[in-house]
């Protein structure tokens, strides 16, 4: 299945119709209510992205990222509520730390940086959503295809 | 040791003594066992205690109060068990060895194994009697990677210590190995680890001997194949391995068991010592020096963490 993902990557880069493929791990109280924001705003975003709606960023296993990058999706964004406005009161902050350590440990095994982004958007910052998707987007863009952990 | 061993037993204060036996040839030691006091002068204390036991204390615990032969850097185990509730401290008579360093068993390379008598420390580094008589390895040789980067002079807890501290003077720096792939580009160090991992044929014994692996149901056991797939294909071991890592986050003490253990040599170590380098520098802990502190992953600073967002 693997392999034919990669596959599938290597045929759409050489038709050169690769559009970054980009999963979203959003907050269900804040994140995941700004894209709805964004949406019924009519704000434009790019359409790259896929969204998985989590109770909590603190819900945000390492696991999940690591399965996505194994996957080979090409970028992923995680976002929650700001610090302080937790539904949960404290669960963006113990995602605070598993994802700063997650962030060193992705660029230790070699996913470009630039692939992986991390913010804070409420519920109200549907602009916010729209403009942080657009230069995840870019960004994700720019270093390009991922070509997959094992690639050698 | 073996005195304090039997006198513990005989008063019944604890149930088992963990400790060193004598393995299946001279350089080798085993893990043993001990229940009876007549069975204390079974212990042994030399460079091949080799083993962290500490891997088997949460479940001699259960049983009972037990008794654990330890060197300054198992200990340190000992000390993220009780951090995250696994054992109580009284649950434990620590037997605290001083450590001059272990045996690094490719030492003997050159040496004919089924000559071998014995093997001892020596001042200048450790000493195999053959019949032939006795060669010398130095230090550097002899040793196991870890040891010639220890910083401890004696165990950080202990009931009962035996022998004196010990001057430490690493030769060799922890972060040479990690250093040297940090200045690699990310492709290189994917490739890296691909390489690596393309050879890993996922026996888990790296998991099994880890004591801070002492989760009784593990994702790797699981017989659904959602998380990790049961071929040994470049992903699926990429993806064991990265999540073994950030799972030991935090509580890995750098004993260099899982890659001691491995039998493809897959250099485990550049993960955890990277993993323990990271820790240290955004929340400023050390696995396996303070049992009060919370769990580093179950907790958090306020003020001080690190913002994923600010950089
Ligand atoms: S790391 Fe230190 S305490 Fe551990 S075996 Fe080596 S010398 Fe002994
Ligand atoms: S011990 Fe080595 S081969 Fe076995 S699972 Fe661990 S890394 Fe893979
Ligand atoms: S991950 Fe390896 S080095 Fe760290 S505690 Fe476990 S066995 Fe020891």
């Amino acid at each position: 299945m693997k392999t034919n993902n990669l596959k599938a990557e290597e045929t759409r880069q050489e038709k050169e119709i690769w559009e970054p493929r980009i999963i979203g791990f959003l907050c269900n109280w804040c994140t995941y209510a700004g894209a709805d924001l964004a949406g019924s705003s009519r704000l434009k975003y790019p359409p790259n992205i896929r969204v998985v709606r989590v109770p909590c960023s603190g819900r945000v296993n390492p696991q999940l990222i690591i399965k996505a990058f194994e996957r080979g999706f090409d970028g992923v964004l995680v976002s929650g509520c700001h610090p302080g406005d937790c539904h949960y009161a404290k669960g963006n902050y113990f995602a605070r730390r598993r994802i700063m350590l997650l962030k060193q440990m992705l660029e230790y095994m070699g996913i470009e940086p630039e692939r992986f982004h991390f913010d804070w958007i409420s519920a109200a910052e549907g602009q916010k959503f729209a403009e942080v998707v657009e230069q995840f987007t870019e960004q994700v863009r720019k270093v390009g295809p991922f070509m997959g952990v094992g690639a050698r | 040791m073996r005195q304090k061993a039997k006198e513990l037993l005989e008063s019944g204060e604890v149930k088992v003594v963990i400790g060193y036996g004598q393995g299946s040839a001279p350089f080798k030691s085993t893990p043993i066992f001990i229940e009876k006091p007549e069975d204390a002068h079974k212990l042994i204390w030399n460079p091949t205690c080799v083993n962290n036991l500490t891997v088997y204390l949460r479940d001699a615990c259960r049983q009972g109060k037990a008794a654990i032969v330890v060197k300054p850097c198992d200990a340190r185990s000992i000390i993220e068990l009780i951090r995250e509730n696994q054992i109580e401290r009284d649950d434990v008579v620590i037997l605290a060895m001083s450590c001059p360093g272990v045996l690094n068993l490719d030492a003997l390379a050159e040496i004919d194994l089924a000559d071998v008598k014995s093997v001892e420390w020596h001042q200048s580094g450790i000493a195999i009697k053959t019949n032939a008589g006795e060669t010398i390895i130095p230090s550097e040789k002899a040793f196991a990677s870890k040891c010639l980067s220890c910083e401890l002079a004696e165990s950080p807890i202990a009931d009962k210590k035996f022998g004196e501290p010990i001057e430490r003077h690493p030769i060799r720096s922890k972060y040479a190995d990690i250093e040297e792939l940090e200045k690699m580009l990310p492709k290189e160090r994917r490739a890296y680890w691909a390489r690596q991992f393309a050879r890993c044929i996922r026996c888990y014994a790296c998991r099994s001997v880890c004591p801070g692996c002492y989760c009784k149901e593990c994702f790797t056991d699981k017989p659904c194949q959602l998380w990790v797939l049961r071929s040994t294909d470049v992903e699926s071991n990429w993806f064991f391995h990265f999540s073994r890592a950030m799972h030991t986050a935090g509580r890995c003490i750098a004993c260099g068991e899982c890659e001691r253990v491995c039998p493809m040599g897959i250099p485990l170590m550049r993960l955890n010592q990277k993993m323990r380098k990271e820790v240290r520098e955004m929340f400023g802990e050390e696995a396996g020096t303070n049992p009060e502190a919370p769990p580093t992953l179950g907790t958090f600073d306020l003020k001080n963490d690190p913002d994923p967002c600010s950089e």
